[in-house]
C-alpha cells in the first residue's frame, strides 16, 4: 500500500509550468485544482467513471491547441493549461481549467491502463501503457502511433524538448528515437521502479540531463543524456531521508542547479549542485524545509505537517504546499543555506473548520480578534517607566556612568592609602623649579602614574613642563608621557 | 534590447456593456484593445480577441456568414469579426469615419449584411449614423447632438434605435432615418442609462434622481410611461432580462435591483459579478482594483511577490504583475462602504499610507476619513502577518497619532526584532514607533508604541529615506535635508545650501557603495549631498513629480512634470538613461522599482534586475522594463525578440 502512495503521488500531483496551479487526483479519484500564488481552491472535478476507471496521472499542458492551422505565436497570455489525465480504461481526458470541464476525450482502442504520460508540445502527448507506448495527438484527437517498448511494464515516460527522442524507463531508463522507434542508449543504475524522469539544461552550451526517482531508492539520479556522453551510469546522485514523491528544478544564473525534492514523508530537501562532469560521492542536501504544527499543550506534541510539494519561484524563493488532502495551503518561503534544517510552525490543516463561501468574493478579512491593542496619542507614547530602550551603544548605563566620573576608584582592598599620582609633587616642583623633584617625578617609570599625573594636571600647566624644564631625560620622558597621554 | 513601456494590468474592463454568449456558458467583456472571454462558471479566461489597435468602443454577438461571430469596433473605425467557435478572424473592415464614439450592430436576419448604428464627432458636433460595415456607405440619422453625455441602445428583433442625452430622448426607426420622434422631459431630470426590451418595442431609462422609466408607445405621439422608483442616486445601468420579463438596475447605492417586468452586471469596482437567479454571486471576474487614489504608491510584498497598492475604498490590493492577476483585496478599515446619499457627498474612511516591512512581516496603515463638519478620523494600523494561519492579524490600532495627517510612512529596513516605523505628518512632527512589551490586565504583549517625536524649528517636514541599514534615516523640514538616528531620536546634522535651496519633497538615501549619498529633491531641483564631507555634490534643475530608488541597485529614476524618465546614480549627475516619449499619454501617478524575476543576477543593466512599475491617472498599470519578449518559456536571456509592446502587436 505504501509503495502504491508513492506511485500514485509522482504521477498524480503537478504543478503547472508557470507554478500558478496545482492539481492532484485525490484518493477518491477526483481532480482537485489549487491557485498557488493566491492560495486558494480553485476547482474541484469528478470525472465519469471516476470509481471504475479513475484516473491514474495528469500532466498540465498549453491550452493554445485551438489554433492549430494558424502559426500563432505564443503570447505571454494568461491563458490557463489544460490537463491531461490518464485512465486506467486506457482513456486520454483533456480538462480544460478555464471552462472548469473536460474538453474532449480520446479513446484508444485497447484498454490498457495508461501509467505515465509526458508531452513537450502542445500537440502530442506520450504515454506509457503497461509495455507499451502510445503516440497521441491532441490536434487530431487519436492514437497516432504504438509500440512495444520492453518486457517490463513502462512505469515513467517523458519527452525532451525540441527533439524526437524520448525517455521510458522501467527498471533500466531507454532513450528512444520515436522515429526510428530504436533504442539509442540504456541507463542503468536504479534497483527498483523509476517513478519519475524530469529534464534539465542547465546551460547555454546544450548540456542536458535527466533526474531520475524510484520507488524504492532513497535517492535521486541525475544521467547525461548530451550527444557526445556515452556514459550509461548516473553522474550524480542526491541523498535523501526517504523516497522522493516530486521535484522542482531551478537553473540560477550562474548556471548551478537548484533542486528541491519532496519525499514521501513530507518534507522538502533542497540541493544545489553544478553540473559538470561526474561526481563521485552522493551529494547531501544544503537544507532541508519541515512543516510543524504546535498543539500549545506539551513540548512533545508537535506534529508534522506534510508538504505535498514545492516549486521554484526564483533562485532563493520556493513555493510549498502543505497540508491534508483537503485542506491545502501554499506559500512562499525565502530561503535559507545556512541553516541545516528550515522549521516552519503552522495550523494544524485538521482543526481548520472549512467554510463553504457561498458567495464568492476576492476580498478577504485579516484577524481583528482581542489581542488588538487601541491606543490613543496619549497612551501610544512610552511612559517614564518603560524608558526608552534599546539606545544602542551610545547611552551607558548608569553604573559605569558613575565610574567613569569617579577616576580615581578607591581600591577597597588596601588599607594603606598608595600615591598614584604625582601630580602635586610636579606642581610644586615646577613653581620652586627644583630639579631634584622634578626628576623624582619625570623620572617615574609607571605608567599609571604618569597617566594619573597628567590627567591630574591642568594642560596649561603641562605646557609649562614643557617650555621649563631644560633637562634632557625629562623632555624625553615627559614627550614620551605626554603621548601616552595623547593616545 | 531597448527599452519600452510594457502594460501590466489596469484598465477598465466595464468600459462597454459585458455580454453574454448564448448558451449562457462564457462573458465577453472588453478591456482596452482587445475582447476578453470568460467562463461564467469558473471567471477564468477562455480566449483574448486581439487584433484592434486603439480602444474598443462597441461589440457584440452577431450572425455572419451562417457563423456565430463577435463583432468589435475601435474608436479609429476599424471594425473586426471573428468567428466565436474558432476565435479566427474572418472579416476586417475600416468605416468611412473615424473618431466613432459608440458602435451597437444592427441585428438582421439576413446572412450577408453587416449593419450598424454609430456615433462620431465631426467638427465638435456628435452625428448618428447608420452604416453597412461591408459596403462602407453611411446613411445619416437625423440626430446632432454636441459635447454631452449620451446613451445608445438598438434593439434586437425590431428595427428602432434609441438615444438618450440630457432631458431629451430620441426614437428613430432604422427604415426610416429621415423621422425622428424627440421627446422631451420637464424639469431637471437627465437621463443616465438607456436599453431597448429584446423583443417588443419598449425602451428602458434610468436618471439622476433614481427612476427607472418604462417607455411604451413609443412611436406615437402620445406615448406613455410608468415609473418605478427605488433608487435614491442616480441609476447607473438598466438591462433587460432575456426573455424580457424582468428587468434589472443598478444604481450608485452598489445594490442591484431586480423589477418584475435573468443576465446581471454590477458595474461597481471594475469587476464583474455574475449573479444566479437567487442573486447569489457565483463568479468573479476581476481586473485590477481601479481605486479612486493610489496615495499609499506602489510596495513590494517579499512574500507573495506582489505589488500592493490601494484598492477599492478602504482595502488594499496585492496584485501579481507576472501574470497580470489579482490575488486578493485585503479590508483593512473593516466599514461597509456608505454610499452617498442624494444631496450629501458621504466621505468613507479610505487608506492614505501603507508600509510593509522588509521580509514581509508587518504592514502599516494609515487611514482616513477627511470631515470638513465635524472631526475628521485618523488611524495608524499595525498588522502582523500571522504565518501559522497565513494571514494578516491586527496587531496595534492608534487613534490620532499625528494631529493632522499623515504624509509619509515608513519601515526601517532591517529584519530583526527592534523594528522602527517612522510616520511623518503634518503637524510638524515626526513620531518613531517601536515594538515593546506592554502588560494589560490580562498578560503581557507586544504592541507598537511610539518612543520618541521629533521636530525641527517648527518647520514643515515631508519625505523621509532610511538608509540602506536603517541606521539613519533623513527627513526634509522645510529647505532644510536633516538627519537623525532612528535608534535614540537624535539629530546629527542638518544641511542647508545657501542658494540652491527649495522645499524638500523628495528624498532618498543612496544604496551600497553610494550609502553616503543622499538626494533631495523639490519641485524644481534635485541635489545631491554626501553624508561624510556634510557637501553637495551636485544639483540640478529638474521639475520632479517622483524620486524612486531601486532597492537591488544605485539607480534611480526621476519622472519630471513634463513627463521625461530620467535614470541615475546618485554618484554622478550624467544621467544613465533619459527618455521625453516613453510617457506620452497619462500622468504618474505612483512609481517604484520592484525586483523582477532576475533580480540576483548582478549583471544586468537597471532595466533588467527591477523593473520601473507606474500606475497613470488612466487606472492602468506599467511597466518600464526592456522590451518584453511575448514567450513564456524563455524567461532568461530573452535577447533578439524584438516585438512591439504586446498589446500594440498586430495579429
Amino acid at each position: 500500500m505504501c509503495l502504491m502512495d508513492v506511485m500514485m503521488a509522482s504521477h498524480t500531483s503537478q504543478f503547472s509550468e508557470d507554478g500558478k496551479y496545482f492539481a492532484c487526483i485525490s484518493v477518491d479519484g477526483k481532480l482537485k485544482i489549487w491557485d498557488t500564488i493566491s492560495n486558494s481552491f480553485e476547482q474541484e472535478f469528478t470525472p465519469d467513471f471516476h470509481l471504475t476507471s479513475p484516473c491514474t496521472c495528469l500532466h498540465f499542458i498549453s491550452s493554445e491547441t485551438a489554433n492549430k492551422k494558424k502559426k500563432r505565436r505564443k503570447s505571454e497570455s494568461n491563458l490557463c493549461p489544460n490537463i491531461v489525465l490518464g485512465t486506467t480504461s486506457g482513456q486520454l481526458l483533456i480538462y480544460s481549467i478555464s471552462k472548469g470541464n473536460l474538453e474532449y476525450t480520446i479513446i484508444s482502442d485497447t484498454s490498457l491502463q495508461v501509467n505515465c504520460l509526458s508531452s513537450a508540445n502542445q500537440n502530442i502527448v506520450y504515454t506509457g501503457c503497461e509495455q507499451n507506448i502510445f503516440v497521441w495527438s491532441l490536434h487530431n484527437r487519436k492514437l497516432v502511433d504504438k509500440w512495444k517498448g520492453g518486457n517490463e511494464k513502462i512505469t515513467a515516460i517523458l519527452a525532451i524538448p525540441n527533439t524526437d527522442k524520448i525517455l521510458t524507463a522501467s527498471k533500466n531508463i531507454k532513450l528512444w528515437d520515436t522515429q526510428l522507434k530504436q533504442v539509442l542508449r540504456t541507463f542503468t543504475g536504479h534497483s527498483s521502479d523509476v517513478m519519475f524522469l524530469y529534464y534539465i539544461s542547465p546551460n547555454s552550451r546544450g548540456d542536458s540531463y535527466f533526474v531520475t526517482g524510484s520507488k524504492g531508492d532513497r535517492l535521486l539520479n541525475c544521467w547525461n543524456i548530451s550527444e557526445n556522453s556515452s556514459n550509461k551510469n548516473a553522474v550524480a546522485s542526491f541523498l535523501m531521508e526517504d523516497i522522493v514523491q516530486n521535484i522542482s528544478v531551478n537553473i540560477a544564473a550562474d548556471g548551478s542547479t537548484n533542486m528541491a525534492a519532496t519525499v514521501r514523508n513530507g518534507i522538502v530537501h533542497l540541493y544545489r549542485h553544478t553540473l559538470n562532469g561526474k561526481c563521485n560521492k552522493p551529494l547531501k542536501p544544503k537544507t532541508t524545509v519541515q512543516v510543524v504544527s504546535d498543539t500549545g499543550v506539551s513540548n512533545e506534541l508537535v506534529t508534522p505537517i506534510k508538504i505535498v510539494g514545492a516549486v521554484y519561484r526564483d533562485d532563493e524563493a520556493l513555493c510549498i504546499g502543505h497540508g491534508t488532502d483537503v485542506v491545502l495551503t501554499f506559500e512562499n518561503i525565502i530561503l535559507n543555506y545556512n541553516k541545516k534544517i528550515q522549521l516552519l510552525l503552522r495550523k494544524d490543516p485538521r482543526t481548520v473548520s472549512l467554510s463553504k463561501e457561498e458567495q464568492v468574493s476576492k476580498v478577504y478579512t485579516p484577524i481583528v480578534n482581542d489581542d488588538v491593542h487601541y491606543l490613543i496619542a496619549q497612551t501610544s507614547t512610552f511612559t517614564s517607566t518603560t524608558k526608552r530602550k534599546n539606545v544602542g551603544q551610545v547611552e551607558v548605563p548608569m553604573e559605569k556612568r558613575l565610574e567613569n566620573l569617579m577616576l580615581n576608584k578607591p581600591d577597597g582592598s588596601s588599607k594603606v592609602p598608595r600615591v598614584d599620582n604625582m601630580a602635586q609633587l610636579l606642581v610644586q616642583g615646577l613653581h620652586s623649579k627644583d630639579k631634584s623633584i622634578l626628576r623624582s617625578v619625570l623620572w617615574k617609570r609607571d605608567e599609571t602614574v604618569i597617566r594619573n599625573t597628567i590627567k591630574k594636571v591642568a594642560h596649561p600647566v603641562t605646557c609649562s613642563v614643557n617650555s621649563g624644564t631644560g633637562d634632557i631625560y625629562s623632555r624625553k620622558n615627559f614627550i614620551v608621557s605626554y603621548r601616552l597621554f595623547m593616545a | 534590447m531597448d527599452i519600452a513601456l510594457n502594460f501590466k494590468g489596469g484598465g477598465s474592463i466595464i468600459s462597454c456593456r459585458p455580454l453574454f454568449s448564448e448558451d449562457g456558458e462564457s462573458i465577453s467583456v472588453c478591456w482596452k484593445n482587445s475582447l476578453l472571454q470568460y467562463n461564467t462558471k469558473t471567471g477564468i479566461i477562455i480566449h483574448e480577441y486581439k487584433g484592434l489597435k486603439d480602444k474598443i468602443v462597441g461589440f457584440k454577438y452577431c450572425n455572419y456568414d451562417s457563423y456565430k461571430c463577435l463583432i468589435a469596433c475601435s474608436e479609429t473605425g476599424k471594425v473586426v469579426v471573428w468567428k466565436a467557435i474558432t476565435h479566427y478572424k474572418i472579416l476586417e473592415k475600416q468605416l468611412p469615419v473615424r473618431n466613432i464614439e459608440t458602435f451597437n450592430v444592427i441585428p438582421s436576419t439576413k446572412e450577408d449584411t453587416l449593419q450598424a448604428v454609430i456615433s462620431y464627432k465631426n467638427c465638435g458636433d456628435l452625428l448618428f449614423a447608420k452604416v453597412d460595415v461591408k459596403e462602407r456607405t453611411l446613411f445619416k440619422i437625423d440626430i446632432i447632438l454636441k459635447n454631452q453625455k449620451y446613451f445608445v441602445d438598438v434593439s434586437q428583433n425590431r428595427d428602432y434605435v434609441t438615444v438618450a442625452c440630457n432631458n431629451k430622448v430620441w426614437f428613430a426607426r432604422l427604415n426610416d432615418i429621415r423621422q425622428v420622434p424627440r421627446h422631451k422631459m420637464h424639469g431637471s431630470r437627465t437621463f443616465t442609462c438607456i436599453a431597448c426590451h429584446p423583443s417588443e418595442e419598449l425602451v428602458l431609462t434610468g436618471d439622476n434622481t433614481g427612476r427607472v422609466l418604462v417607455w411604451q408607445n413609443i412611436f406615437n405621439r402620445n406615448r406613455t410611461w410608468a415609473v418605478y422608483h427605488w433608487h435614491t442616486l442616480p441609476v447607473r445601468t438598466v438591462c433587460f432580462s432575456t426573455a424580457g420579463s424582468h428587468f434589472y438596475s443598478g444604481g450608485e447605492e452598489c445594490v442591484l435591483v431586480k423589477w418584475n417586468l435573468d443576465n446581471i452586471h454590477d458595474k461597481i469596482d471594475n469587476a464583474l459579478r455574475i449573479f444566479d437567479s437567487r442573486l447569489y454571486q457565483t463568479t468573479l471576474i476581476q481586473h485590477l482594483v481601479l481605486g479612486k487614489q493610489y496615495d499609499s504608491g506602489i510596495l513590494y510584498d517579499p512574500r507573495t511577490k506582489a505589488l500592493v497598492m490601494n484598492g477599492n475604498e478602504g482595502q488594499v490590493q496585492f496584485y501579481s504583475p507576472s501574470n497580470m492577476s489579482l490575488l486578493y483585496n485585503v479590508d483593512i478599515v473593516g466599514q461597509n462602504k456608505i454610499t452617498n446619499e442624494r444631496d450629501c457627498t458621504i466621505q468613507n474612511t479610505e487608506i492614505r499610507k501603507t508600509a510593509i516591512s522588509k521580509n514581509g512581516s508587518w504592514l502599516a496603515t494609515v487611514e482616513e476619513r477627511p470631515d470638513q463638519e465635524y472631526h475628521s478620523e485618523l488611524r495608524l494600523k499595525f498588522w502582523k502577518f500571522n504565518s501559522e494561519k497565513q494571514t494578516f492579524e491586527l496587531n496595534t490600532s492608534v487613534e490620532y497619532p499625528h494631529e493632522k495627517s499623515v504624509n509619509s510612512l515608513l519601515f526601517q529596513p532591517t529584519v530583526g526584532d527592534d523594528l522602527h516605523c517612522v510616520t511623518v505628518g503634518d503637524d510638524k512632527k515626526f513620531k518613531i514607533w517601536q515594538l515593546s512589551e506592554i502588560t494589560t490586565v490580562n498578560k503581557k504583549d507586544m504592541a507598537w508604541k511610539c518612543y520618541g517625536v521629533g521636530f525641527f524649528r517648527n518647520l514643515p517636514c515631508l519625505g523621509i529615506s532610511f538608509s540602506g541599514d536603517g541606521s539613519l534615516m533623513a527627513i526634509g523640514f522645510d529647505e532644510i535635508l536633516t538627519v537623525w538616528m532612528p535608534d535614540t531620536c537624535q539629530l546629527k546634522c542638518s544641511l542647508i545650501h545657501p542658494y540652491h535651496k527649495e522645499k524638500l519633497r523628495h528624498i532618498q538615501f543612496g544604496n551600497s557603495n553610494q550609502c553616503h549619498l543622499l538626494v533631495a529633491a523639490g519641485e524644481n531641483q534635485l541635489s545631491v549631498w554626501n553624508l561624510l564631507t556634510l557637501c553637495m555634490i551636485w544639483t540640478v534643475p529638474v521639475n520632479v513629480t517622483q524620486l524612486v530608488a531601486d532597492p537591488l541597485s544605485t539607480y534611480m529614476a526621476v519622472l519630471t512634470r513634463y513627463k521625461e524618465v530620467i535614470i541615475f546614480s546618485p554618484i554622478s549627475e550624467e544621467p544613465i538613461y533619459l527618455s521625453s516619449d516613453l510617457l506620452k499619454k497619462d500622468e504618474v501617478l505612483s512609481a517604484a522599482f520592484i525586483p523582477s524575476k532576475n533580480s540576483n543576477d548582478t549583471r544586468l543593466k537597471w532595466y533588467e534586475r527591477s523593473h520601473l512599475y507606474i500606475i497613470t491617472s488612466n487606472n492602468e498599470l506599467y511597466c518600464i522594463s526592456g522590451r518584453e519578449s511575448t514567450t513564456g518559456r524563455t524567461r532568461r536571456f530573452c535577447v533578439g525578440d524584438q516585438i512591439s509592446v504586446w498589446y500594440d502587436d498586430p495579429e
